[in-house]
C-alpha cells in the first residue's frame, strides 16, 4: 500500500499553486471588471474549479488513484451538474411566469 | 507490505472481519470517496439554490455581498489551504514512518481548523453587529414555522451565505473530531508505514472540508 | 478455529439473548432487525391505511373529522416511505443475502452497517415524538404548507433525515462490498441478479439521499429561523422545494422497485427451471433504470408552474423508463416460456408481480404524458398507479422474498396450503381495492379528500371492502411464515433445489457464512440442463 515515492515536491508545488490562485482571484475581483456580474463570476469560479482540481488531484491523491476509485470520485459531478442545469433552466424559462411578487 | 520493519510487539497491521490490512485500506478508500460523493451532493443543492436566487435577483448577491468582508474570507481560505498541505504531507510522512513528524503535521492542521473556527467565530460577530442577520431574515421562532420579515428588504444572500457557511463550519467540527481522534491513534503508536488508512481517511475528509470552501469563497466573498 | 468441530451444528442464530442482537455486527442479524423493523412499521402503515379506507367507505363524515383524516394520511405515506419501503427489500433480504450470494463473510465495513440500523432506530424515535402533535403535511411536506402547519414538522422531518443517514451508509457499504469483496471466480457477469438490483439500488441510494437531507434540513431551518428559502413572501420560491424533492423523491422509487425485481428474476429461474432468460440485459437494464430514473423528476411538477419547455422534455424522458422496464418484463416472460413452472407461494407472489407491476407500469406512462396528467394529476389514479407500482411492485416482491428465503434463514418449511390460500387474499383483495381507484381517478375523484359525491360511494365501497380483504391476507401470510419458525418441519439446505451459493451452505447458515471461501466456476442459472 505505500507507494515507496514520495510526493512532497509536488505537494509542496501544489500549495504555492494555490496560494497564487487565491491571490490571483482576489486581486481579479477587486481590480478588473469583465463587463457582466455573470462574467466576473465565470471567472472567479473557473480559477476554483483550477484550485479544486489541484487539491483532488494532488492533495487527495487522485492523480495516483486507481481507475474504480476516480470513476466514484467523480460521479456526483454529474448529478451537480444535472441538478443546477435543469432547474435554473426552468426558472429561466419562466421568469415573469413563476414571479412570485406578492407586493 | 513487509512486517518485517516493525519491532513494535503489539502489531496493528489493520486486519478486520478476517480482511487483511491493505484490502481494509482498499476497501475504506472506497467507501470515502462514495461518501465524500454524497456529501459534494448536499453542498450541491445548496449551490442550485444559490444559482437560482442568483440569476433572479443579481443585483441583490452584488450589493450584500459588499456587506461581507474579504479581508476575513482570503485569511480563512489561506488557513484552510495551509491545513490541507500539511495534512498531505502528514501522509507522506507516514508512509516513510516517521511517526513523529506525522503527528506534529496532525497537530498543525488541527489548530489551523481551530484558528478557522475562530476567525468565523468574530466574523460572525461583526455579522451580527453590522446587521447582516436580521437581513437574512434569522430570528428564533422555536419551531412554530410563520416567519414574518424581519428587515423591511429580507436578502436571500445572507440566508444562503449563513447556511452555507453554517454547514461548513459544522463539517469542520466533524473533520476535527475525525482528525483528533487520528492524532490520538497516531500518539498512541497505531500507525506505520503498513498501516495508516485511518490518516488518509481522516486526510481525505478534510480535503473536502478545503473543496468546499474553494467554491464558498469566490460565491460568497468576491461576487461584490 | 478452535471451534471447527462443531461448525455443522453452530449458526449464525445459535447464541441467544437481546444483547447478542443489539451488539451484533452479522449481516444476518442486522438484516433481519430490519425485517422485523420494516414489517411492524409496514403493518402500523396499514393499520392508517385502513382507518382512512373506514372513513372513505360511506360518504361524509364517519369517524373521523377531516384533520385527523389528514394526519392519518400523513402517517400512513410517512410510515410506509420512509420507515416501511425504502429501507425495505435493500436492508432486509439485501443485508441478509447479498454477501452470502456474491461469496463474503460479511458486508464491507460491518460497525457501519450496524450503525446503519442504529440510526434506523434513532430515526423512528424521532418521528415517534412527533405522535404528540402528529403532522398533517402529506408525506411530500410541500412548502408553503410544511413551513406554517402549527403540527410538527420538524421531528417528522429530522426523523427522515437521519433514516437517510442509515440509508446512504446501507448503500455504501453494499457498493464496495459488491465491487471489492466477491469470491474468486464471481465474474460480474456470474453475479445473481438479485445482486446487480441491490447494487444499482444501492448507487441510487448513496447519490440521491444526500439531496433529501439537505432539503428537510433547510425546511428546518425555515420553522426555527424564520428564514425564506422557499417562502414566497421573503422572496423565496415554493417550487424550487418540490424540485428538490423529487429530486430525491423520484429516484427513490426506483431504490424501492429494483430489489423487487431482483427477487423475481431469482425467483422466476428455480421455480419454471429453466436458465433466466437474456441475462445480460435484466443485469444491464437495472443500472438503465437507475441511471434514468435521475432525469425524470419534474415530472411530478407538471401541474406546478413547470415551463412548458421542460415539462415537454420531461415527458419525453418519462417515456424512456419504459424502455429497461419492458426489458425486464420480457425476460421474464421469456424465462418461463417452456419452463417446468411450479406454483409454489414464493413462485405466485413473483408472477402476481409481474402482472401487477405490468399495470403499474403502464399507467404510469399515461402519467407521464404532460397532456394527460394535467386532468389525471392529484386524482385516485394516481393513487392507483403508485400502489400498483410500490405495493403490487415490491410488497409483493417482498412477500415473495419472504416465502422464498425465509426457509433458508431457519431451516424450516412454511405451511404451504395456507400460503397459497393467503396468497389469494392478497391478489384479491388488491385488485379489488385498486381497481376501483383507477375508474374514480379517471371520472375525477380528487386523491386526499375526506369527502366525496354521491356518484362515487359504489367504488369507495367496494375499494374498502378491498383494503379489508387485503389486510387480513397480509397479516395472515406474515403470520403463516414466521409461524413456521417454530412449528415448520425442518426443510434441509435447499428445498428449492436453487443454484445460488446461498443454498449450498447449510440452513440456517453458519455464523460467518462460508467455512471456505467458495471458488465460483459458473453462473447460476444452470437449471433444467443438467440432472438435479
Amino acid at each position: 500500500m505505500a507507494e515507496g515515492k514520495s510526493h512532497f515536491k509536488e505537494l509542496l508545488l501544489v500549495f504555492l499553486g494555490l496560494l497564487v490562485l487565491t491571490g490571483i482571484t482576489v486581486y481579479v475581483a477587486k481590480n478588473i471588471n469583465f463587463g457582466s456580474l455573470a462574467l466576473n463570476i465565470t471567472v472567479a469560479l473557473a480559477i476554483a474549479t483550477l484550485k479544486a482540481t489541484l487539491v483532488a488531484l494532488y492533495f487527495m491523491h487522485l492523480k495516483w488513484e486507481s481507475k474504480l476509485i476516480i470513476s466514484f470520485a467523480v460521479i456526483s459531478i454529474p448529478f451537480l451538474i444535472l441538478a443546477i442545469g435543469i432547474m435554473v433552466w426552468d426558472i429561466n424559462n419562466k421568469i415573469g411566469l413563476g414571479n412570485y411578487n406578492l407586493q | 507490505m513487509s512486517t518485517s520493519t516493525v519491532t513494535n510487539k503489539k502489531l496493528h497491521d489493520g486486519s478486520k472481519w478476517g480482511n487483511p490490512g491493505p484490502m481494509v485500506y482498499d476497501m475504506s478508500k472506497f467507501g470515502m470517496w462514495l461518501f465524500l460523493g454524497t456529501e459534494i451532493l448536499l453542498f450541491a443543492m445548496l449551490f442550485t439554490g444559490y444559482a437560482i436566487y442568483y440569476m433572479k435577483m443579481p443585483e441583490d448577491f452584488h450589493n450584500s455581498a459588499k456587506a461581507l468582508s474579504t479581508t476575513f474570507g482570503t485569511i480563512n481560505t489561506i488557513i484552510l489551504i495551509f491545513s490541507s498541505f500539511t495534512v498531505a504531507w502528514a501522509i507522506e510522512c507516514i508512509k516513510k514512518n516517521k511517526v513523529k513528524m506525522m503527528n506534529i503535521l496532525l497537530v498543525i492542521t488541527i489548530l489551523c481548523g481551530v484558528a478557522f473556527l475562530v476567525n468565523k467565530y468574530f466574523e460572525y460577530a461583526h455579522e451580527v453587529h453590522i446587521g447582516n442577520l436580521k437581513l437574512a431574515n434569522m430570528q428564533w421562532l422555536g419551531g412554530t414555522g410563520r416567519a414574518v420579515a424581519e428587515s423591511a428588504v429580507p436578502s436571500m444572500f445572507f440566508f444562503i451565505y449563513f447556511v452555507l457557511t453554517g454547514i461548513h463550519g459544522l463539517h469542520i467540527i466533524i473533520g476535527l473530531g475525525l482528525l483528533t481522534w487520528v492524532l490520538v491513534k497516531g500518539i498512541k503508536g497505531h500507525f506505520h508505514s503498513g498501516w495508516y488508512t485511518p490518516v488518509e481517511i481522516g486526510g481525505l475528509y478534510w480535503h473536502l472540508v478545503d473543496l468546499i470552501w474553494i467554491y464558498l469563497f469566490p460565491l460568497l466573498y468576491l461576487v461584490a | 478455529m478452535a471451534a471447527a468441530e462443531h461448525a455443522h451444528n453452530e449458526n449464525f442464530l445459535s447464541r441467544k439473548g437481546v444483547w447478542e442482537w443489539v451488539r451484533s455486527v452479522d449481516h444476518k442479524r442486522i438484516g433481519i432487525m430490519y425485517l422485523v423493523a420494516i414489517l411492524i412499521s409496514f403493518v402500523i402503515g396499514g393499520v392508517f391505511a385502513l382507518l382512512l379506507r373506514t372513513e372513505l367507505m360511506f360518504p361524509g363524515k364517519d369517524f373521523i373529522d377531516a384533520n385527523t383524516y389528514n394526519i392519518f394520511f400523513t402517517m400512513h405515506g410517512s410510515i410506509m416511505i420512509f420507515l416501511f419501503i425504502v429501507p425495505g427489500i435493500i436492508a432486509s433480504f439485501g443485508n441478509i443475502f447479498l454477501p452470502i450470494q456474491i461469496g463474503a463473510k460479511d458486508v464491507a465495513f460491518p460497525v457501519i452497517n450496524r450503525l446503519s440500523f442504529q440510526l434506523y432506530v434513532v430515526g423512528v424515535i424521532i418521528i415517534g415524538f412527533g405522535l404528540l402533535s402528529p403532522a398533517d403535511t402529506g408525506w411530500t411536506f410541500y412548502t408553503p404548507y410544511s413551513a406554517k402547519s402549527g403540527t410538527s414538522v420538524i421531528s417528522l422531518a429530522a426523523g427522515a433525515f437521519v433514516l437517510g443517514f442509515a440509508s446512504i451508509l446501507t448503500g455504501l457499504n453494499f457498493v464496495v462490498t459488491v465491487h471489492k469483496m466477491r469470491a474468486p471466480g464471481m465474474h460480474w457477469t456470474r453475479l445473481p441478479l438479485f445482486v446487480w438490483s441491490i447494487y444499482s439500488a444501492s448507487l441510487i441510494q448513496v447519490i440521491a439521499t444526500p439531496v433529501i437531507g439537505i432539503t428537510l434540513l433547510l425546511l428546518i431551518f425555515e420553522r426555527i429561523f424564520g428564514v425564506g428559502f422557499f417562502n414566497p413572501e421573503l422572496g423565496g420560491d415554493p417550487v424550487l422545494f418540490q424540485h428538490f424533492f423529487w429530486f430525491y423523491s423520484h429516484p427513490v422509487v426506483y431504490i424501492m422497485i429494483l430489489p423487487a425485481m431482483g427477487v423475481v428474476s431469482e425467483v422466476l429461474p428455480v421455480f419454471s427451471r429453466k436458465p433466466i432468460f437474456g441475462y445480460k440485459a435484466i443485469a444491464w437494464s437495472s443500472i438503465a433504470i437507475a441511471a434514468v430514473s435521475f432525469i425524470v423528476w419534474a415530472h411530478h411538477l407538471f401541474t406546478s408552474s413547470l415551463s412548458t419547455t421542460v415539462a415537454i422534455a420531461f415527458s419525453f424522458l418519462t417515456f424512456l423508463v419504459a424502455i429497461p422496464t419492458a426489458i425486464k418484463v420480457f425476460n421474464w416472460l421469456a424465462t418461463l416460456y417452456g419452463g417446468q413452472i411450479d406454483l409454489k407461494t414464493p413462485m405466485l407472489y413473483a408472477l402476481a408481480f409481474v402482472f401487477l407491476f405490468a399495470i403499474g407500469g403502464l399507467t404510469g406512462l399515461y402519467l407521464g404524458a404532460v397532456g394527460v396528467d394535467i386532468p389525471l394529476h392529484d386524482t385516485y389514479f394516481v393513487v392507483a398507479h403508485f400502489h400498483y407500482t410500490i405495493q403490487g411492485g415490491t410488497v409483493i416482491s417482498l412477500m415473495g422474498a419472504l416465502y422464498y428465503w425465509w426457509p433458508k434463514v431457519t431451516g424450516r418449511m412454511y405451511n404451504e396450503k395456507i400460503g397459497v390460500i393467503t396468497f389469494l387474499l392478497v391478489f384479491i383483495g388488491f385488485n379489488l381495492t385498486f381497481i376501483p381507484q383507477f375508474i374514480m381517478g379517471i371520472s375525477g375523484m380528487p386523491r386526499r379528500y375526506f369527502d366525496y359525491v354521491p356518484e362515487f360511494a359504489n367504488y369507495h365501497f367496494l375499494s374498502t371492502i378491498g383494503a379489508y380483504i387485503l389486510g387480513i391476507g397480509y397479516v395472515s401470510a406474515i403470520t403463516n411464515i414466521f409461524a413456521s419458525t417454530w412449528t415448520g418441519k425442518k426443510c434441509g439446505d435447499n428445498p428449492w433445489n436453487a443454484n445460488t451459493l446461498e443454498w449450498k451452505i447449510p440452513s440456517p447458515p453458519p455464523e460467518h457464512n462460508f467455512h471456505d471461501i467458495p471458488t465460483v466456476t459458473e453462473w447460476p442459472y444452470e437449471y433444467g440442463r443438467k440432472a438435479g
